[in-house]
């Protein structure tokens, strides 16, 4: 059975991007299970088999949906970028309210993470789960 | 798989309760587009035969839907030829739950193809198999099971 890589972004100093993120919007800790399960989800299944998973943003951009008590999860992620076809990577993490991204950048500030990666692969660590 | 993390996260019970559920939710949506398309089926046709607007199917078949209740999985099972089964589990059967979620192990056969009951009588509709099909006596369509997993019509018994 083949399993998809999850990696997240490394910010400036190299902490991931996506546990920053979920430490300082204080997100709690059954909306970061369901979190974890997408993302495992994702893992196991890929992108095609799990119905409402995923929605392409455009470009290479991708936003996971978790619809957790209260808040609506939406962090964006693309394939590889290193390598497409076995990889995800976490690029920033986005909650929805309303039908309006918070941060409302996001889409493009994934876009430029992904550009730091593919000229530093290193700025990327596995997402572990 | 790894599960070490998972292992350490599950002994907070607030964790261990929402990600079950968020598994279960998941479970149930990518199973029902699973046989849904085993069977060729398109949400507007589930929905003819499960007696559901297709709006409603599309809203079903998503891994964040968790409004579900026993009376519409028992139709949706009816309308796909499965039962449904119910069951209170120990929280370490998950794993390998997650570790074989995958298309295949998500298939199930419909009960007129299910190789265990052999030659089946259908007295209920089953899909689009059973609507031009001879009558039995008491109103439903004769279906025979192949070895091949092809069903096909028997001969009116009278």
């Amino acid at each position: 059975m083949m399993m998809w890589k999850i990696y997240e972004f490394l910010d400036n100093r190299s902490d991931g991007i996506i546990e920053t993120w979920l430490r300082q919007q204080k997100i709690q800790k059954p909306a970061i299970a369901l979190f974890e399960q997408k993302l495992r989800l994702l893992q196991t299944a890929g992108p095609e088999l799990p119905p409402g998973l995923l929605a392409h943003l455009g470009g290479c951009i991708y936003k996971l949906k978790v619809r957790a008590q209260g808040v609506q999860l939406r962090p964006m992620l693309c394939k590889g970028p290193i390598e497409d076809d076995t990889e995800f990577t976490l690029l920033i993490g986005a909650v929805e309210r309303g039908n309006r991204l918070e941060p409302i950048d996001a889409q493009d500030r994934a876009e430029e993470n992904r550009r730091i990666i593919l000229a530093n692969p290193l700025r990327r660590r596995i997402y572990e789960l | 798989m790894n599960f070490d993390k998972l292992r350490r996260e599950f002994r907070d019970p607030e964790y261990a309760y929402s990600y079950a559920d968020g598994f279960l939710n998941s479970y149930i949506a990518t199973q029902l587009k699973v046989l849904r398309e085993q069977r060729g089926w398109t949400q507007e046709k589930l929905a003819q035969e499960s007696g559901m607007m297709q709006a409603r199917i599309s809203v079903l078949e998503n891994v964040n839907y968790s409004s579900w209740s026993i009376s519409t999985l028992r139709r949706l099972a009816r309308a796909l030829g499965v039962r449904l089964k119910v069951s209170l589990e120990e929280f370490g059967t998950l794993l390998p739950e997650l570790e074989h979620f995958e298309r295949k192990s998500l298939q199930r056969l419909p009960l007129a193809k299910d190789p265990v009951f052999g030659v089946l009588e259908i007295t209920s509709q089953i899909g689009s198999q059973a609507e031009s099909a001879p009558r039995h006596p008491r109103g439903g369509p004769l279906m025979q099971y192949h070895p091949t997993g092809a069903v096909s019509q028997l001969e009116k018994t009278g």
